[in-house]
């Protein structure tokens, strides 16, 4: 939480709040090994930090398995695998992995992810077209960039990352 | 605008309702037309259609309706009576309100097709008739008029619609009908009176399908119905669910802390919650006579297109289900009542002829059992004559003739089920458009439910299909595998089986890959859930193994397996939620729960897993029992040494025969008296040569020989031979004429070569003729008995007769035991050597002849198995049997047989 300030890349006393919001757009992050991502804040319900995952034998290898999100079951999705991140170095165990419940209200999944961040409001005309290559990540997922100093954002394709796609695997 | 359109979406759930409930009424009108409640309530329901469609404007709806009316005010008012003609224009107007209905729901407007003016003509002619007492025959073809007079006509019957008062009001009302004098005051109540009912647009509606009870308590019950959401019921339910998780956590920490208050105030909780779970699944009951209802009026038409009379009985229409369910049932219903009439009931000619009433009668009926419903649908019909089915099946290539053959008559009944089987001969409007019994049977089985068959040519079918109450919550058994919980649902489920190691290994035979168990004499297909899963077998291991393992069997339909699991809990009630879109595919699943400690537990689809199975089981399962066959038609299974003499010609020795196995140089073969010997633990052993004896390739030069050696007569002996190949315990088969020559059995095909049963016996007397006397002892007396063996067996039988014959006794073989009873009776004998399986007449029946027949019962006998068990023996003893021998075991038996001849004799002396 301390980085908070140190994220936000622009200074609310520049412009009037109106104009912050219309220029800008809100992204909860969160960080798989290397990485840092985001996605638009309205897609995100809500972030709960470990709950028990029941595997599912026989599922795609990128589901982890289930969860039980207050009496509603949620497919358990591991960010590094969906993505195609290198997951050679040291990951966290599956356990270990934060929910973040996204997409649509009528069937919602589980994102799991290593460490949560914050919420960021980014100033839309940084947000650029993710560049050909983003080295060790699916192309597939990644709907835009955004460059901050010192790390680039990448911002998920919440659609892709919910949809079940039987091509691949 | 928006008030509107709420009101109308209202109207229109509002009408369905009721044209529902008109279609049966209409029927049941037919049947009783003088009742005068049932006439009342549908001119209520057509009058309320029609006030409606005045007040949007709805001009063509308005008629219909209004028309319709007027006839059933006539029928009210007892000026006509309802026959054919008039249901058939009364239905026909139903048909048409709800097919505006449907247009009106789309598209938000009445269709403008020309058929539904020509429609209102028709419908107004023919009511204008009956005004005038006449009893028209329907659809006479009427000149076309503007609409105007018939907006007039409606106005003035739109204030009909106010308040609860209704009935009382209609009876004032009939009198003013057709009485054109208060239009002009009722244009305003018309206009008022569909704003009273937007504020709570409920009450009617909820109230119309009560409505065919007695009028007076109808005021009471709009107060008791609302309409609700479908979508709020489920999330309740889902509420409902996590409230029962909470409680169960709460209690847990309530027993641990061990407060009293708490422990009280969490058993309060407890049973509210109990109860609030309950409710709230009641609510998604229903009678199954929400689909009941439909059915007279599919009856009614089917019937009447097929030309039979039909007598429609419903029992038990109260009987609740889930609505889920309800809806489902629908499409397999009309399918087997549309079967029944179609192909069940004959035509009433038919009927009468063979004795029956000319209506026949077709039953739906639903009832509980034990947690399960229970629909049947039941005519008296002509039944279901398991030969055409045959037949049928046969030409439609589902079976073949051979099949057929065999098949019982259940069995036969079930082949409807069969894809692409239908038994119309012809294809009717009715039936035969290719849905089958097939599409129902998976519709019901996808529901968990099971459908049977009954039928008796002449008398009738019945058609019982099984449901489970609901699918949101059914009873299901928690299974452990791999770490990890599954739920079972109990309707798949017969039976749990534990088995110890020993009875594992002992019972569970694997074939290819598969494994099966003998369950009560049925071969019953294992299916590790760890390896269908693709689990690890991590769990347990080594350890597991020694505990035996726990079987579930399972029912998927149409046959039962086995599901080896880790361990078996509880069973318990479960509520059913899907699989997210991630994980639909996998049919291993039917969905997921939550269980007690809040964490997810996944469904076991048991069809899923065995349609995944389902190829490689199939094969093998067909192995598996033809194994089971042979092993029971020939239980004769040997121990067989294979072995080379020269490359590529196979022999095999009975392994029971064979004293040692060992290797020799070439070197230590030694040349004494022109025979060859080795020296072998001190002794020197003569060495046979096969090919000296048989006509067989010669052993080839070699390094290093192999030698089988035989203990007999107290001396040894040893065939040199190339190659000791394997040993194994097959069942054989052997042939005994195809390489019928001296020192040989037989032949048979072991692991697809082809091989020489070598008689030992024999062999060894053609290398030395004294052999078998050399080490006898004894006198004379037993070398003249003589010996009856009954043997089924040819190379048994050849196999002792020779060693016997060698022993140097008089030997005559019978091959039953039927053949031996002839031979001994006439015919003194010293002894009988029997075997035991044997056609017409086994060696119990054998030997308990013989011992109940006074001049033979002094004959000793000796049985002769390849098994001996304990229970045999206690059953050869109670038939008379003397003496138990294996029968490889020369030794023994020739001592049984010294034995038992001088025990004889010792009596005869004495």
């Amino acid at each position: 939480m301390a980085e908070k300030n140190d994220n936000l890349p622009i200074k609310s006393d520049e412009r009037s709040l109106d104009v912050v919001r219309d220029l800008t757009a809100q992204f909860a992050t969160f960080y798989f090994g290397e990485h840092f991502f985001g996605l638009p804040i309205e897609d995100v319900i809500e972030i709960n930090r470990a709950l028990d995952i029941t595997p599912v034998p026989l599922a795609p290898e990128y589901v982890s398995g289930v969860v039980n999100l207050r009496g509603q079951i949620l497919t358990a999705i591991h960010l590094g695998k969906r993505i195609g991140l290198d997951l050679s170095g040291a990951t966290k165990p599956v356990e270990e992995l934060n929910n973040l419940i996204m997409g649509h209200r009528d069937e919602p999944i589980s994102l799991l992810v290593e460490r949560i961040g914050d919420v960021m409001a980014v100033p839309i005309d940084q947000i650029e077209a993710p560049p050909d290559l983003i080295e060790g990540v699916d192309k597939r997922y990644v709907k835009n960039v955004c460059k901050l100093p010192g790390e680039l954002l990448i911002i998920l394709d919440t659609e892709n990352l919910q949809a079940a796609s039987k091509k691949e695997d | 605008m928006g008030m509107e359109e709420d009101i109308l979406k209202d109207f229109l759930a509002e009408s369905k309702e009721n044209l529902e409930l008109l279609d049966q009424q209409f029927v049941e009108l037919e049947q009783e037309p003088d009742n005068m409640e049932l006439i009342k309530s549908i001119f209520r329901t057509v009058h309320t259609i029609k006030g409606t469609a005045g007040f949007f404007g709805f001009t063509t709806l308005e008629g219909i309706a209004h028309f319709a009316e007027d006839i059933l005010s006539k029928l009210r008012d007892g000026v006509v009576t309802i026959n054919e003609d008039i249901a058939t224009m009364l239905l026909q107007s139903v048909d048409y309100i709800k097919a505006i209905l449907a247009s009106l729901e789309q598209t938000g407007k009445e269709p403008d097709d020309i058929e539904y003016l020509d429609f209102i003509v028709e419908l107004r002619n023919f009511a204008e008739k009956i005004a005038k007492g006449e009893t028209p025959k329907a659809t006479a073809p009427a000149e076309k008029k503007e609409e105007g007079p018939k907006e007039e006509e409606v106005a003035e019957e739109a204030p009909k619609e106010e308040g609860k008062e209704r009935s009382e009001q209609e009876k004032k009302e009939e009198g003013e009908q057709g009485a054109e004098e208060t239009k002009a005051q009722e244009t305003t109540p018309k206009a008022e009176e569909p704003k009273k009912e937007q504020p709570k647009p409920t009450k009617p509606a909820a109230s119309k399908p009560k409505k065919t009870g007695p009028p007076p308590t109808t005021a009471q019950l709009t107060e008791t119905h609302v309409r609700v959401d479908v979508h709020l019921l489920d999330k309740l339910m889902n509420l409902a669910g996590e409230l029962v998780l909470s409680r169960n956590r709460l209690s847990q920490i309530a027993n641990q802390l061990n407060d009293p208050d708490l422990l009280t105030a969490s058993q309060r909780l407890s049973l509210a919650v109990t109860e609030i779970q309950e409710q709230i699944m009641k609510t998604r009951m229903q009678p199954v006579g929400n689909v009941f209802n439909k059915f007279p009026r599919i009856v009614r038409d089917l019937s009447k297109s097929a030309q039979k009379q039909v007598q429609l009985k419903i029992e038990g229409a109260e009987t609740e289900l889930d609505r889920s369910i309800i809806e489902s049932i629908k499409d397999p219903l009309t399918h087997m009542v549309r079967n029944s009439i179609d192909h069940g009931i004959e035509p009433p000619d038919v009927r009468v002829q063979k004795g029956k009433p000319a209506a026949g009668t077709l039953v739906m009926r639903a009832y509980h059992e034990g947690g399960q419903v229970i629909i049947e649908i039941q005519d008296d019909g002509a039944g279901i004559d398991p030969e055409k089915i045959k037949q049928k099946a046969v030409e439609k290539g589902v079976i073949t003739p051979e099949q057929a053959e065999q098949l019982g008559n259940r069995d036969a009944l079930m082949l409807i089920f069969q894809p692409g089987f239908s038994t119309a001969e012809k294809v009717t409007n009715i039936s035969g458009r290719g849905v089958g019994m097939d599409v129902v049977k998976t519709n019901i089985e996808k529901l968990g439910g099971t459908v049977e068959l009954q039928s008796e040519v002449g008398r009738g079918t019945t058609v019982r299909i099984k449901i489970p109450l609901t699918l949101a919550i059914i009873p299901a058994l928690v299974v452990q595998c791999g770490g990890q919980r599954y739920c079972i649902p109990q309707v798949n489920l017969v039976e749990l089986v534990h088995l110890s190691k020993e009875e594992m290994e002992e019972d569970v035979q694997v074939i290819g890959h598969s494994e099966f168990y003998r369950l009560r004499g049925e071969i019953l297909p294992l299916v590790r859930l760890n390896k269908v899963l693709r689990l690890g077998s991590d769990d347990g291991g080594e350890e597991a193994k020694s505990a035996g393992i726990n079987i579930v069997v399972l029912n998927s339909g149409d046959r039962q397996f086995g599901l080896v699991v880790d361990a078996i809990h509880d069973s318990e009630e479960i509520v059913v939620k899907p699989l997210g879109k991630h994980l639909k595919h996998i049919h291993a699943f039917a969905g997921t729960t939550l269980m007690g400690d809040g964490r997810v537990a996944l469904i076991l689809d048991v069809v899923g897993l065995t349609s995944a199975l389902k190829l490689r089981g199939e094969e093998s399962l067909k192995q598996a029992q033809l194994l089971e066959e042979k092993a029971k038609m020939d239980e004769e299974r040997q121990f067989l040494l294979l072995f080379t003499v020269a490359p590529q010609e196979f022999f095999a020795i009975p392994l029971a025969l064979v004293n040692r196995l060992d290797k020799i140089n070439a070197t230590d073969i030694e040349y004494v008296g022109g025979r060859e010997v080795i020296q072998y633990r001190g002794h020197s052993i003569p060495v046979i040569r096969l090919e000296n004896y048989l006509s067989i390739s010669p052993l080839p030069e070699q390094d290093e020989y192999h030698l089988i050696i035989f203990h007999m007569n107290h001396q040894d002996v040893a065939f040199l031979v190339s190659q000791i190949e394997d040993s194994l315990d097959i069942a054989i088969d052997v042939d005994e004429t195809t390489f019928k020559q001296d020192g040989i059995l037989g032949s048979a095909i072991i692991k697809d070569k082809t091989t020489l049963f070598i008689d030992v016996y024999q062999i060894i007397q053609m290398f030395d003729p004294e052999f078998f006397e050399k080490g006898a002892e004894g006198g004379s007396l037993e070398h003249s008995a003589k010996i009856l063996l009954a043997e089924d067996s040819a190379f048994y039988r050849n196999l002792l007769s020779s060693y016997l014959i060698s022993a140097g006794y008089d030997v005559v073989t019978a091959e039953d035991g039927q053949k031996a009873w002839e031979i001994i009776k006439s015919e003194p004998f010293d002894i009988l050597i029997t075997d035991i399986e044997m056609p017409n007449m086994d060696g119990f029946e054998l030997a308990q002849k013989v011992k109940s027949d006074p001049a033979l019962k002094d004959i000793p006998i000796i049985a002769v198995t390849s098994l001996s068990g304990e229970e045999d023996r206690k059953r050869g003893k109670e038939a008379g049997i003397d003496e138990y021998q294996v029968k490889l075991n020369r030794e023994m038996v020739l001592e049984a047989i010294q034995g038992l001849l001088e025990a004889k004799n010792m009596e005869h002396a004495a």
